[in-house]
């Protein structure tokens, strides 16, 4: 199930929640939790919900004996078990094919491939539950010892199949209490709705644009129609993202758990180092943590640790070499800032380093979207005049016209700037006047925006899921 | 009074309230209206769609069907997707899923899912079914585009059937859309010219198939009211040009179009006004015009029950139900035969999609008996039917945008069992 769904919107989650609150005592609400969130993974993927169970059992039952023998040699083995059973899974289900063309490729071997689709979230769950174990042997956490209240950490919902990357020590204590409110619960349906209208008002409209534009009319592309097909990919992946993570966390305040923010305005950085401190946040924290550091950090061979978490960032992002291509090169204009760059960045007027962030990171996107490499290249080459191609056709004239008020808003919507005005300005002035009129305006803004994003669902205009290949 | 939490109130009011109405609708609809489409589509729960996740696929969309309040939320969608643009957009782009013209006009047929899957998907490989529309001019047209695969696969089962049927005389009609004969060349250029994709698919015909001109007179005629402004399909009057093209080249005289004793019905919206729901080409509505043929007949269906057959190729009591194109035929039907008092040994066979519906009608006057299979209902053979009817003229009738994707040859393949 997804979140920008009626069935999600209509029937779940008032389901979920009137149920969830018509209990007090919390071990059934968990249980109410964790059977939602099961129905939910299993809701289009019943088959795969059991790898999702048999991967949070193996984890639970490790960790506590990580725990046991903690300082013998054990542990370290019921680690090793518990990286080695997590990477497999997400090596077999996501990866096998991968390996198996390209080993069969270079080595003549005749390696089979398996047929399904990737398990939704699969890439999202198998680090959760790794981290678990690996903090647990760190004694970062303690070892959860009943097994439901393990289940639910790794099965909620909210952040199942979209992320963010929820670490067990981050909501460790709210499994164990939570506290529910009024104020929470007003604040996460703010939260919820802010994403859902980034999801279903920019990133599908954006997306249908990116549909015509570089899927179904590739073959009559122009110079200025790769662009501007980019720039609405740009918006697309950040809106449908970021607007995920917003739903999650808002769903996480209404049941009483505490999520990280997971995007920080990326699109607003000075530097591509920004960037990627803006950008899906909770990944780039897992890979520092469990990768980068281990590996020596900053302090010994910095190259290639950078270079390894970025191959491997690329790689998550999906099996195929245009996303390893994609890290490596965000691998290099990182190492590159580190170096030099960033010196100089600092010293050019303000405009020069956003003009150099945002055209960094749209060549970036060619590279993640466009996973067929000739594909890739071509749309290079095209993009900066090295083959022949109209500058422009009248579809794309007709296709920016019509799209034209969106841009403005979407630009505005990438940046802080409407959070800064309503904090600043509009909500203060509300107060002064009446803290009723300001409550009021939440609610009636969060009512149209409801009305507004239903319609949208319901005529039926395009609403594609992002993350199957994640 | 403390208004602390309204925000959380009014959402979670808003997500029960359209939640628990909408059951309640669910529930209304399948009691009162049995008949609704939406019923037949819906996928029976079973353990094989609940493990391959068709069933909850198949509900999403029921449930879409049944919300409450369901047109008024569509229209204003579609209002809010307009304003993504500057100025009131006379001239608009708009997306369209394939599926959704389709069940605008066969809505009287049912399109399952087991249908959309055939027609859909080659080699498993699920293809495009996102097209654009174009609004120009208070019209609305779809665009063509073109794949080279589907053009040779279709002038290939065609072939097969000149090969299969020797004795026959075979004849392709190609059908060129409404934007194809736009002013502006400007926006005529955003579709691949139809005119192009004709030639093409002719020069891959066999010498064994003729092919039947009909861009040209179309073209000479294009001020006329060829298209409507608001559905997918070309009127009557495009129609006739067309058979008067067809009947010359079989040796026939045609009455000018003045001679027809004409009806018409007006504030017809059709296909392309249900998928957009734009406001810009409702506000002039078209008119329908339907051409009664000279030679009386006799009009039956050989698989399902046609609604409102009275033994007539124009089925005129659809003139004032919603879908007014299905006057012609009753809409798109599997199989149907019709019998003219004529005596002149033609004795004709007619695949086709939709836009042979208002050509059909035309036929009466040249031929005794005339069979018209729709190859995306009729599930059983052609051999059985060229031989029970003694057929002598196999005419197939397509609109040229059969290039956008491959979905004809399949099915005429099938229909011949080489597939």
């Amino acid at each position: 199930m997804v979140f920008s769904s009626l069935v999600f919107l209509f029937l779940f989650l008032p389901i979920n929640l009137a149920l969830y609150y018509s209990v007090k005592q919390a071990t059934v609400r968990n249980w109410i939790l964790i059977i939602f969130s099961l129905f939910f993974y299993a809701y289009g993927e019943p088959i795969w919900v059991s790898l999702l169970v048999f991967s949070a059992t193996v984890d639970y039952t490790l960790g506590k004996l990580i725990e046991n023998y903690r300082g013998e040699w054990q542990s370290k083995a019921f680690l090793a078990t518990s990286v080695v059973v997590n990477l497999s899974l997400l090596g077999f289900f996501k990866y096998w094919n991968f390996f198996a063309s390209n080993g069969n490729f270079l080595m003549r071997t005749a390696l089979p491939y398996h047929e399904f689709l990737l398990p939704i979230g699969i890439s999202f769950y198998t680090f959760q539950t790794l981290s678990y174990s690996i903090d647990v042997y760190r004694g970062d956490v303690v070892a959860q010892r009943q097994y439901h209240k393990f289940l639910l950490f790794v099965s909620l919902f909210h952040q199942l199949v979209a992320g963010p990357i929820v670490r067990y020590k981050d909501i460790a204590e709210e499994i164990e209490h939570r506290v529910v409110n009024g104020e929470r619960f007003s604040y996460g349906v703010n939260r919820f709705v802010q994403g859902l209208a980034k999801k279903v008002i920019f990133s599908n409209t954006a997306g249908s644009v990116v549909n015509n534009v570089l899927v179904n009319g590739f073959d009559h592309i122009s110079v200025v129609g790769i662009w501007f097909g980019l720039v609405m990919y740009s918006f697309q992946i950040y809106f449908d993202f970021s607007g995920y993570s917003d739903m999650a966390i808002g769903l996480g305040q209404m049941f009483g758990f505490t999520y990280k923010e997971n995007f920080n305005y990326p699109y607003i950085s000075r530097s591509v180092t920004e960037f990627w401190r803006r950008w899906h946040i909770s990944l780039g924290q897992f890979f520092k943590d469990y990768v980068y550091i281990p590996l020596g950090g900053s302090k010994s061979s910095r190259y290639r640790n950078i270079f390894v978490v970025w191959m491997l960032t690329g790689l998550w992002h999906g099996a195929n070499w245009n996303f390893v291509l994609w890290g490596m090169y965000f691998g290099v204009l990182l190492l590159l800032e580190k170096s030099f760059l960033l010196n100089i960045l600092e010293r050019l007027p303000r405009l020069f380093a956003h003009i150099y962030v945002l055209g960094g990171v749209l060549i970036g996107w060619v590279l993640f979207f466009f996973t067929d490499l000739g594909q890739g290249l071509i749309v290079f080459q095209t993009m900066f005049g090295f083959v022949e191609a109209p500058l422009i056709t009248p579809e794309i004239v007709l296709q920016i016209k019509n799209n034209l008020a969106f841009i403005g808003v979407a630009s505005i919507a990438s940046t802080p700037l409407l959070e800064q005005c309503y904090l600043k300005y509009l909500r203060p002035f509300l107060y002064n006047r009446h803290n009723n009129i300001a409550y009021l305006t939440d609610a009636v803004i969060v009512c149209m925006v409801m009305v507004v994003v239903t319609s949208l669902l319901i005529s039926d205009t395009y609403n594609p899921f992002l993350y199957f290949r994640f | 009074m403390k208004l602390k939490y309204s925000t959380a109130v009014v959402f979670c009011l808003f997500i029960g309230f359209f939640g628990l109405l909408s059951l309640l609708n669910f529930g209304n609809k399948l009691i009162t209206k049995p008949e609704d489409r939406q019923e037949m589509t819906m996928e029976k729960l079973s353990k094989q769609s609940l493990l391959d996740g068709s069933f909850a696929t198949s509900f999403e969309s029921f449930f879409s069907e049944q919300f409450v309040m369901r047109s008024t939320f569509v229209e204003f969608g579609k209002e809010v997707e307009l304003l993504k643009g500057i100025g009131s957009g006379e001239t608009q782009l708009l997306d369209h899923h394939v599926l959704d013209i389709v069940q605008t006009t066969t809505s009287v047929q049912k399109i399952d899912k087991k249908l959309e899957e055939e027609l859909y998907s080659d080699d498993g490989v699920k293809e495009t079914t996102w097209g654009q529309i174009l609004i120009y001019n208070s019209a609305a047209m779809t665009l063509n585009t073109f794949s080279e695969t589907a053009a040779i696969n279709y002038a290939d089962s065609i072939n097969r059937y000149g090969e299969k049927f020797p004795a026959l005389n075979i004849y392709s009609m190609l059908i060129p859309t409404q934007v194809e004969f736009i002013e502006s060349d400007h926006y005529r250029s955003l579709s691949v010219p139809q005119s192009e994709t004709i030639a093409q698919i002719n020069t891959l015909l066999s010498d064994r198939i003729k092919t039947v001109d009909v861009l040209g007179i179309l073209h000479e005629h294009r001020n006329e009211y060829l298209y409507y402004r608001t559905d997918h399909h070309w009127t009557q009057r495009g129609a006739y040009y067309a058979y008067k093209v067809f009947a010359q080249a079989l040796g026939e005289e045609v009455p000018a179009i003045d001679d027809y004793s004409m009806s018409t019905a007006e504030n017809f919206l059709g296909s392309l006004y249900k998928v957009t729901l734009n406001k810009s080409i409702a506000e002039t509505p078209d008119s329908i015009e339907v051409f009664d043929p000279f030679t009386a007949h006799s009009y039956k269906s050989l698989q399902d029950q046609i609604k409102y057959n009275d033994g007539q190729v124009l089925l005129k009591k659809w003139l004032a139900e919603e879908e007014k194109y299905a006057v012609f035929l009753g809409g798109d039907q599997a199989i149907v035969e019709i019998q003219t008092e004529l005596k002149n040994g033609r004795r004709m066979l007619v695949l086709k999609d939709s836009f042979a519906n208002a050509l059909v009608p035309f036929l009466v006057d040249i031929a005794e008996t005339i069979i018209v299979v729709d190859p995306r209902f009729y599930d059983g053979d052609i051999e059985s039917i060229v031989s029970e009817y003694e057929i002598t003229d196999l005419l197939f009738v397509n609109y040229a945008s059969i290039t956008r994707r491959d979905v004809y040859s399949p099915l005429y393949n099938k229909l011949l069992s080489l597939e």
